[in-house]
């Protein structure tokens, strides 16, 4: 699976540009071990007393003798920057790293979408062995529930998530909200997880112009809040609208709408957390890929749903 | 395949309706705890296989 290279700030792509040449064997063998032994060796050399030294001495005599007055300094000095610069390169590679799911959260998400398209083959194996009375007219009316299908792909959707949150975090749930979507207002809640904590805010409040799911819907983009309380902070220029419930003042939270034909989006998927900035803006990218996973499986749904509906009445 | 209580219908939703069978899916707290852990469980024994499988793959080279 491809996945996004992260952010595209110049830092983003500079330190994509040097982790790429580590692979390279000439950097790896060469330059790499020359950077890093080069101050220990320049100290040594005007240290001691070889040609070198002297070239050294007579080139760079104010550095010679900072060097032999703090000679101990120095030696310790060359010691750490081999550290230091080891330290510094292994995080450049977590920053870059850190942006992409890594290879368990890559088969995470594989699992998540298994699950779904394992419920609908129990669906058809059912009908295929004989469970069901099937007749040409009515086996594509049997066998597909793209409604429950749909609800299956948005439990994916909060499963995965809460499956992919650190252990020691996991004390609230990450709570999914599938809306429909119509003439760029929220007709329906079609689902939300957990069903035990149902939606806090009413559908008029989430149709307010500033909700999360409308700048979704507006912009046709992802939105990601870091903080919920930093946002409500920007007043009448926030993108959110807290409920009644402290609770919902708190945490970070993600809109994702899901495009149907004419690029006009027919749900948004929202994914709110209760810790703040547990969510990144500058992971923006790499949800909007595992969601686009959905989306597209969503978005097959839903013209199967409205296909039914046109030749059959209902879903 | 595992079988999950999916399909069952809540009596408090109004059928005909159009999201009624999506309305109707399980998925309380307890429900999502365990399907997340049970994406964890499925994702460790994978990840093993692919990195015993690399290993493996060192070791011959």
């Amino acid at each position: 699976m491809k996945l996004p290279k992260g952010g595209d700030s110049w830092p983003d792509r500079a330190f994509r540009w040097l982790i790429a040449q580590s692979d390279n064997p000439w950097v790896r063998y060469l330059v790499a071990p020359g950077v890093l032994a080069a101050p220990p060796w320049i100290v040594n050399q005007l240290l001691d007393s070889s040609p070198v030294s002297k070239w050294l001495r007579s080139e760079f005599p104010d550095l010679a003798g900072l060097l032999q007055r703090y000679d101990v300094l120095f030696y310790l000095a060359a010691g750490a920057y081999s550290a230091l610069l080891i330290a510094f390169a292994k995080a450049i590679a977590k920053r870059v790293e850190s942006r992409s799911l890594d290879l368990a959260g890559v088969l995470t998400l594989e699992a998540a979408i298994d699950n779904v398209v394992g419920c609908k083959l129990e669906r058809f194996e059912k009908h295929a062995n004989g469970g069901a009375k099937i007749t040409r007219d009515n086996v594509f009316a049997t066998i597909t529930q793209p409604s429950l299908q749909i609800a299956e792909i948005t439990r994916g959707v909060a499963e995965y998530f809460n499956a992919c949150r650190p252990a020691k975090k996991r004390q609230h749930l990450i709570r999914v909200l599938l809306a429909e979507i119509q003439n760029g207002k929220i007709s329906e809640f079609v689902v939300s997880f957990p069903k035990d904590e149902p939606v806090r805010l009413t559908r008029a409040e989430l149709n307010r112009s500033n909700s999360a799911i409308m700048t979704a819907v507006r912009s046709r983009r992802i939105v990601v809040i870091d903080s919920i309380e930093k946002e409500l902070r920007k007043g009448r220029n926030a993108c959110y609208v807290p409920g009644g419930n402290t609770d919902d003042a708190t945490g970070s939270i993600i809109c994702y709408p899901v495009m149907g034909a004419a690029r006009l989006p027919v749900f948004v998927i929202s994914i709110h957390c209760e810790e703040d900035r547990y969510f990144s803006r500058s992971k923006a990218d790499l949800y909007a890929h595992v969601l686009s996973r959905f989306a597209l499986r969503l978005n097959l749904e839903y013209n199967l749903l409205q296909l039914k509906e046109r030749l059959h009445g209902t879903a | 395949m595992e079988q999950r209580d999916k399909e069952q219908k809540r009596p408090d939703v109004p059928s005909g309706h159009r999201w009624a069978e999506a309305q109707a899916v399980n998925g309380t707290s307890a429900d999502l705890r365990r399907g997340a852990a049970d994406l964890r469980d499925k994702a460790a024994k994978q990840t093993r296989l692919f990195r015993d499988a690399a290993a493996s793959d060192r070791e011959k080279k």
